[in-house]
């Protein structure tokens, strides 16, 4: 393996709600105090802070915190690739010295706040993306305003130019949600989900089934970044490698040349080279879910199996509880909260640390956590136990 | 965006796809071609990717054929112009001058749509706004 990144000391979450009276910057600030705590540091020695775009102000760190010395922060804009990606900079910083102790944090009021995007009346139709004008003259006048829409278009091509087997998308489904059954934090939890509830649902947009798409939720992760090795006595996990990764046309699904090319497609063998790993010595991996089909499609494009493969991948091999390759011990976004996947980093480094409840991993030394978002961004974390 | 509550149409335009608006505006696909080097910039750019020139002249697409890509069906719209039309369809078509074009589907039946199929697409009211509309055809070779 190679020369460690950085280590992630600290985890917090605030409560994971669908309904609450704070807003996005003070869900981060409070997780952000409860990673300083699980770390065991002074909240004031954090020396930087990063967030995705919009979320929190570095300001507001300083003041919540009582933060002496900032003198590092920045902030990302990749949607769901966000969070992890905000780790991958906090983890570049820390490695070369511009900060020793980062906060990252990441989360919001995205059932709460002013525009849903599952509101009816169109909200989605003014929520601001990369690529406006493509958003706004090629997709909003044909009726394609929400992510399960445009990621329909992948979908259907992927199904349709491999024979994949949709029935790997139900399988997620279920076996997300018998993982959410043993997370106390998963709204799901204790709900169960049927073949037969699954197949009865409706389909919002072809090939999705209700429950192929996550849930909007309240609520806010952090985590906080040290130099690997800085504190002797940190129950720290280690981030091997770490970083972003583009499509050729990043914020368009349709007019790349390989539509089914993703971020994670160049970002995934890159990554894996950099921490001397290969994908079949993962124990686990904690993917972003805003549809299974994106799990799927991921596992694919992390070099686990060849393209259309992965519903088969998941029958194989069995990726809930009991299942020898597990993903998303905690519910994922789709039956625990969906916190922009700082919550799949939460649960990695738990599971990494033999601190995952009911969920915990019999053998969880080596795990991977990916971010996906806006037009197929895409964010990786490779961790190790300490 | 529009705020009005018909079918939404682009009403700021940013500057890069001002041609292909007005251009379905008379009725006609307009695409944007960097003066410097011929490149046809799809979407528009504000910067030509073949050679980084500024400069694009407007261009109209006559003929519009190809074969369905990629396509999706929308069965719960989040629009009150679209919930009035589910189940409606969506096509992505590599044409044959070589663009991938996205447009509205009026099949005879929306489930006619597949990857594959043959089209002809047209700039025709959609609403009360104009729209690249595709229709099963034959494409020519």
């Amino acid at each position: 393996m190679s020369t460690p990144l950085a280590a992630i000391t600290g985890v917090g979450e605030t409560a994971y709600t669908r309904g609450t009276d704070l807003t996005a910057t003070a869900l981060l600030l409070q997780a952000g105090l409860r990673a300083c705590a699980d770390a065991g540091i002074d909240p004031s020695s954090i020396d930087g802070a990063v967030t995705p775009q919009g979320k929190a102000e570095s300001e507001q760190f300083v003041h919540a915190l009582g933060i002496r010395d900032l003198r590092f922060h920045a902030h990302n804009a990749m949607g769901g690739a966000g969070p992890v990606g905000c780790v991958a900079i906090a983890a570049a910083a820390v490695r070369a010295g511009v900060a020793e102790r980062v906060v990252v944090a990441a989360g919001g009021t995205q059932f709460s706040g002013n525009r849903r995007m599952s509101d009816a009346g169109g909200a989605a139709m003014s929520i601001p993306w990369p690529g406006q004008g493509i958003r706004d003259c090629l997709e909003r006048p044909y009726g394609l305003s929400v992510p399960m829409q445009w990621y329909s278009l992948h979908a259907n091509y992927w199904l349709t130019q491999t024979g994949a087997d949709p029935a790997g998308m139900r399988a997620v489904a279920l076996a997300t949600r018998e993982h959410a059954h043993s997370n106390a934090q998963a709204y799901f939890r204790g709900r169960e989900l049927t073949t037969e509830a699954y197949d009865a649902s409706p389909v919002l947009v072809d090939p999705f089934h209700l429950f192929d798409i996550c849930q909007e939720s309240d609520g806010a992760a952090a985590v906080i970044v040290e130099r690997d090795g800085a504190r002797e006595d940190a129950a720290g996990v280690t981030v091997l490698a770490a970083g972003e990764g583009h499509a050729d046309v990043p914020d368009d699904l349709v007019t790349r040349p390989d539509i089914m090319q993703m971020g994670l497609t160049k970002l995934a063998p890159r990554l894996f080279a950099e921490a001397g790993v290969t994908p079949q010595d993962l124990d686990f991996a904690q993917l972003y879910d805003c549809f299974t089909f994106v799990v799927l499609r991921q596992i694919e494009e992390l070099g686990l199996c060849a393209r259309g493969e992965a519903p088969d991948f998941v029958r194989e091999h069995g990726i809930g509880p009991g299942g020898s390759f597990p993903i998303n011990t905690h519910g994922g976004l789709l039956s625990q909260a969906h916190i922009a996947g700082m919550n799949h980093v939460v649960e990695a480094v738990r599971q990494l640390r033999g601190e995952a409840g009911d969920a915990q991993l019999s053998d969880a030394h080596l795990g991977v956590v990916t971010g996906y978002g806006d037009m197929s961004d895409g964010s990786m974390l490779i961790l190790a136990h300490h | 965006m529009s705020t009005r509550t018909g079918r939404p149409f682009p009403q700021e335009t940013p500057a890069e796809f001002a041609g292909h608006v007005e251009g379905l505006l008379r009725g006609e696909f307009v695409v944007p071609r960097c003066r410097p080097c011929d490149a046809v910039q799809w979407p528009p750019r504000t910067v030509c990717g073949q050679c980084a020139g500024t400069e694009f002249e407007q261009v109209v697409l006559g003929e519009l054929r190809g074969e369905v890509t990629t396509w999706t069906i929308v069965r719960r719209a989040f629009h009150p112009w679209f919930a009035d039309r589910v189940p409606y369809g969506v096509a992505v078509v590599d044409t044959t001058v070589g663009l991938r074009l996205t447009g509205w589907y009026a099949g005879p039946e929306v489930d006619t749509l597949r990857a594959g199929l043959p089209v002809q697409g047209s700039v025709e009211p959609l609403g009360d706004a104009p729209a690249l509309v595709w229709r099963p055809g034959q494409v020519e070779r």
